[in-house]
C-alpha cells in the first residue's frame, strides 16, 4: 500500500458516499470532511444513517452482509475503497469506540494490549510502557494500576468504556471514530469521557456521532448534520 | 505471515467442510446407487421370501410404520404434558433446569439400554413375549425428548405480550393454554414429531429384543407374542451373514427405502425449522 | 430404568465385587465376569472416533459459521442435520460391505485376521458423530456476540485473527460440550459397532498404549449387549446380572458424560 503524500486538509473524507441495503437507501450521496484536529460531531435524527456513515469511514461496514457501498472515502487523501487496499492496515490507523463498551473476557492489561500486543512487535518493556501510557491517556492509570490482572468484566460500565478507549489508543491511531460513546453511561461517566475527548482532540481528529445536541455543543468544534434519506 | 494465516485458515476449514460433506453425501450416494436397482413396486408390495433373497419388504415396511405410529401416539400426549408442566406450572428455575436436564439425559441414553430395559419389563416381567406394542411404547419414550424440547423452546419464545393480552382479557390459565399456547406451538409439535419419527424409524436396538423378528410374521394380532417385521432389523440381520449376492441388491434396496423414509420425515420438518431459525436470528 | 438396572445386577456385584468392572476376563460359562476389556474397547473406539472427527468437525463448523454467507450456511447446516439422521444400521451396513475391506487392505502389513477391528469401528463412529460435532460447534461459534468480532476487526485484526483470538476462545465451552456429547454418543452406539468390531472377548492388551488391539477384533460394552448373549443369559441369574451390570455401567457412564457436557455448555461465554 503506497502512501501518497497527503494533499488534502482533511484526515478523512467521504466523497459522494451512498449505501444501499437492497432497495432501501441508508445513505445518499454524502459528502463529509474530517479536519486534522478537533472534535467533529455528526448529528441527526434516529435512522438518518449516522452510524452507517461512521462505519464507512473505517470500512467496518464491510462486516455487514448485503450492503452496497458506492462513492469513496479518502484517508489522508488516498482512497480506502480502492481495490488492493489493505483494509486491516487502514483500521489499525483509525480507532473506534462503540456505543456499548465491548470488553474481551480477559484481564484489564490483556484487553488494553489486545490489538497492539498482536499487531506490533514489542519487547516486554515496551509493552508495559504502552500499557501505562494508554491507560494514562484514558485517565485510568491511577484507578487501575494495581488491578491490571483483574478481569475487565469487573469494571463499571464507565470504566469499561474508557478501557476500550485505552485499547484503541494503544494502536496510536491517527483518527478516532466514536459512535455515541456515552449513551450507555451515567452523567458522571459521560462527563469523564467528554473531558477525554476534548483533551485527545487537541492532537488528532475525533469524529463523534451523538444524538445529544448539548454534548455536541460542549465538545465539538464543528457539527455535521445528516438528514435521513428520502426514497 | 499474518496474511498467510489469513488466507490459510479459511482454506483449511473449507477443506474440512468439504470433506465432511463429501463423506456424508458419498454415503447417501453409495446406498442410492446400489439400492435403486432393487426398488420396484413388486419390491415394496410383496413380502419377504427365502430369507430376503427374493420377494419384497412389504411387511417390514408396515411393521416399521406401525411401530412409529404407535410410538407417536404414546409420545405426543406425554411430550405436550411435559412441556406444559414445565413451562406453565413449574416456576422455580432449578426445577426447570432439572426437567431440561432430565430430558437431555433421556435423549442421550443409548438405545440398547432401552432395548434391555424393555426386554426386562415387557418381555419378562409383563410376560408379553415379543410384542409390537412393547416396541411402539419404547420408541415412543425415545421420541419424547425430541418433541418436548421442540415444544418447550417454542412455548418459551412466544412473546409475552400474547399471554399478557389473554390474561388481561380475563382468561384463566387453562384457557390461555388452549387458546394461546397450544395453537402457537402446534407447528413446533409437528416439527418435533417428524424429527422424532425419523429417528425412531431407524432404530434397531430398542426393538431387537422386544418387538421384532426376522421372518415369520405378517400383521400382528393382539398384544402378547405378536412381533412384527421391521426394516432396520431386517437390514441388521442380513448384514451379519455372508450372504447370497442375489439378496445383496435387495439389502441395499431395503436400506434405501429406510433412508428414504427417514429423510422424508426429516424433510417434512424442514420448512418449520427454517422459520424458527429465522426467528432465533432476529432476536 | 436406573433402578431396574441396579436391582437386577446386584447378584453380579455380590459375586465379583470390584473385579467386575476391573476384571480382565469374561468367560460366562465358568462364571468369570470381568468387564475391563469391554470398557477398554468402548473407550478406545469412542476416543479414536472423537480424535478423528473432532478436528474435521471443528474446522468445518468454523468454516460454516465464520466464512459462509448465511444462505449457503443454512443450506449446508440443513444438509448436515439431515445426514445426521441416517440410521445406525445403515452405517453398519456400509461398514460391513465397504469399510471392512478397506481397513483390511490398509492394515495388510499387520497381518490382520479380517477387516473387523476396533479401528474399523472407530472410523465408522467417527463418520457417525461428525455431523453432531459440526452442528454443535457451529452453534457454539454463532453464539459469540457479533460485537466482539467487530471490535477486534476495528482494531485492525484480520479475519483469521478475529476468528482465532476472539471466536474460538469464547466458543470454547460450547466446543468442549460438543465433543463430550459426541463422545457419549459414540460410546452408546450399538448397531454399527456391533457389525464391524469383531466381537471378540478378552482382548485387553498388556500395555495401555499398544496399538495391537486396533488391528484386532475387540468388544465393546454395547456390542456385547447387542449380541446373542443377552438372550442366552436370561436363564442364569448370575449371568443375567452380569449383563445388566454392563448395562448399568454404560448408563452411568453416558449419563455422566451428558450431564457434564451440558454443564459446560451452560456456562456463559464471558
Amino acid at each position: 500500500m503506497t502512501n501518497i503524500p497527503s494533499s488534502g486538509d482533511y484526515a478523512l473524507q467521504a466523497v459522494d458516499l451512498s449505501v444501499r441495503a437492497g432497495a432501501k437507501r441508508l445513505l445518499a450521496s454524502v459528502n463529509y470532511n474530517v479536519p486534522r484536529t478537533g472534535a467533529h460531531g455528526i448529528i441527526g435524527p434516529s435512522g438518518a444513517g449516522k452510524s452507517t456513515l461512521l462505519r464507512c469511514l473505517n470500512r467496518l461496514i464491510d462486516l455487514t452482509p448485503g450492503l452496497e457501498v458506492s462513492g469513496d472515502v479518502r484517508f489522508n487523501g488516498s482512497s480506502i475503497y480502492h481495490s488492493g487496499v489493505d483494509v486491516d492496515a487502514v483500521r489499525e490507523r483509525i480507532g473506534m469506540l462503540f456505543q456499548q463498551p465491548v470488553i474481551f473476557p480477559q484481564s484489564i492489561s490483556k484487553n488494553v494490549l489486545f490489538g497492539a500486543g498482536r499487531l506490533r512487535k514489542l519487547s516486554a518493556a515496551a509493552r508495559e510502557e504502552l500499557l501505562e501510557q494508554s491507560l494514562r491517556e484514558a485517565a485510568l492509570w491511577a484507578e487501575l494500576k494495581d488491578r491490571l490482572h483483574e478481569p475487565a468484566a469487573h469494571l463499571s460500565v464507565g470504566q469499561q468504556q474508557r478501557l476500550c478507549l485505552a485499547r484503541a489508543l494503544a494502536m496510536k491511531p491517527e483518527v478516532l471514530l466514536m459512535d455515541e460513546p456515552t449513551s450507555a453511561l451515567d452523567p458522571k461517566a459521560t462527563a469523564a469521557i467528554e473531558e477525554l475527548i476534548l483533551e485527545l482532540s487537541k492532537t488528532r481528529p475525533v469524529a463523534l456521532v451523538t444524538h445529544n445536541l448539548r454534548q455536541a455543543e460542549r465538545v465539538c468544534s464543528t457539527v455535521f448534520e445528516l438528514q435521513p434519506t428520502l426514497d | 505471515m499474518r496474511k498467510l494465516v489469513n488466507m490459510a485458515l479459511p482454506a483449511l476449514c473449507g477443506v474440512c467442510a468439504l470433506l465432511a460433506l463429501v463423506i456424508l453425501a458419498g454415503i447417501v450416494a453409495a446406498i442410492a446407487t446400489r439400492g435403486l436397482p432393487a426398488i420396484s413396486t413388486n419390491f415394496l408390495l410383496h413380502e419377504m421370501k427365502e430369507a430376503g433373497v427374493s420377494g419384497g419388504i412389504l411387511y417390514n415396511l408396515l411393521g416399521t410404520l406401525l411401530l412409529i405410529a404407535t410410538g407417536s401416539l404414546v409420545a405426543v400426549p406425554i411430550a405436550v404434558a411435559l412441556a406444559l408442566v414445565r413451562c406453565v406450572y413449574v416456576t422455580s428455575p432449578t426445577k426447570k433446569r432439572v426437567t431440561t436436564l432430565w430430558l437431555y439425559l433421556l435423549n442421550g441414553t443409548p438405545s440398547i439400554l432401552f432395548g434391555i430395559f424393555g426386554f426386562i419389563l415387557f418381555v419378562k416381567v409383563l410376560g408379553w413375549g415379543k410384542s409390537w406394542l412393547a416396541g411402539g411404547i419404547l420408541l415412543g419414550v425415545m421420541m419424547i425428548p425430541t418433541m418436548a424440547v421442540a415444544l418447550i423452546d417454542r412455548i418459551e419464545s412466544i412473546p409475552r405480550r400474547y399471554i399478557e393480552a389473554a390474561a388481561g382479557l380475563g382468561l384463566s390459565q387453562r384457557q390461555i393454554i388452549w387458546s394461546v399456547l397450544l395453537p402457537q406451538s402446534a407447528g413446533s409439535l409437528l416439527t418435533g414429531s417428524f424429527l422424532g419419527l425419523a429417528r425412531a424409524a431407524g432404530e434397531t436396538a430398542p426393538i431387537m429384543f422386544t418387538a421384532t423378528i426376522f421372518a415369520g410374521a405378517t400383521l400382528p394380532s393382539g398384544i402378547k407374542d405378536s412381533p412384527v417385521l421391521t426394516l432396520p432389523y431386517h437390514i441388521f440381520i442380513l448384514a451379519q451373514d455372508s450372504f447370497d449376492p442375489a439378496a445383496s441388491s435387495r439389502l441395499w434396496g431395503a436400506a434405501l427405502v429406510l433412508l428414504a423414509l427417514v429423510f422424508g420425515l426429516s424433510l417434512l420438518a424442514l420448512p418449520l425449522r427454517w422459520r424458527s431459525h429465522e426467528e432465533a436470528r432476529n432476536d | 430404568m436406573l433402578l431396574t438396572f441396579i436391582v437386577q445386577s446386584v447378584p453380579v456385584w455380590k459375586h465379583a465385587g470390584f473385579s467386575f468392572p476391573l476384571g480382565k476376563e469374561w468367560f460366562f460359562r465358568t462364571a468369570l465376569f470381568g468387564a475391563l476389556p469391554m470398557i477398554y474397547g468402548s473407550i478406545v473406539v469412542a476416543l479414536i472416533a472423537v480424535v478423528i472427527a473432532g478436528p474435521i468437525g471443528l474446522g468445518a463448523a468454523l468454516f460454516t459459521s465464520e466464512y459462509l454467507p448465511s444462505n449457503a450456511r443454512r443450506f449446508v447446516k440443513t444438509a448436515i442435520e439431515l445426514l445426521a439422521g441416517i440410521p445406525s444400521v445403515v452405517y453398519g451396513l456400509l461398514g460391513v460391505l465397504l469399510l471392512r475391506d478397506w481397513v483390511y487392505h490398509l492394515l495388510q502389513s499387520f497381518d490382520p485376521l479380517s477387516g473387523d477391528t476396533l479401528l474399523t469401528a472407530a472410523i465408522l463412529l467417527a463418520i457417525m458423530i461428525l455431523p453432531t460435532i459440526m452442528t454443535l460447534a457451529d452453534d457454539a461459534f454463532r453464539s459469540v456476540p457479533h460485537q466482539q468480532r467487530a471490535a477486534a476487526r476495528a482494531l485492525g485484526l484480520n479475519k483469521a485473527e478475529a476468528t482465532l483470538f476472539v471466536s474460538l476462545p469464547q466458543a470454547r465451552a460450547g466446543i468442549v460440550a460438543a465433543i463430550l456429547l459426541a463422545f457419549g454418543r459414540a460410546i452408546g452406539e450399538t448397531i454399527a459397532v456391533f457389525l464391524v468390531v469383531g466381537r471378540q472377548d478378552n482382548q485387553l492388551p498388556s500395555s495401555v498404549l499398544s496399538l495391537r488391539p486396533l488391528v484386532e477384533a475387540g468388544q465393546t460394552i454395547t456390542s456385547k449387549l447387542g449380541g446373542s448373549e443377552t438372550n442366552i443369559a436370561y436363564g442364569d441369574p448370575l449371568h443375567w446380572a452380569a449383563m445388566v451390570g454392563l448395562a448399568l455401567l454404560l448408563l452411568l457412564g453416558v449419563s455422566f458424560l451428558t450431564w457434564f457436557g451440558l454443564r459446560l455448555g451452560e456456562r456463559p461465554n464471558a
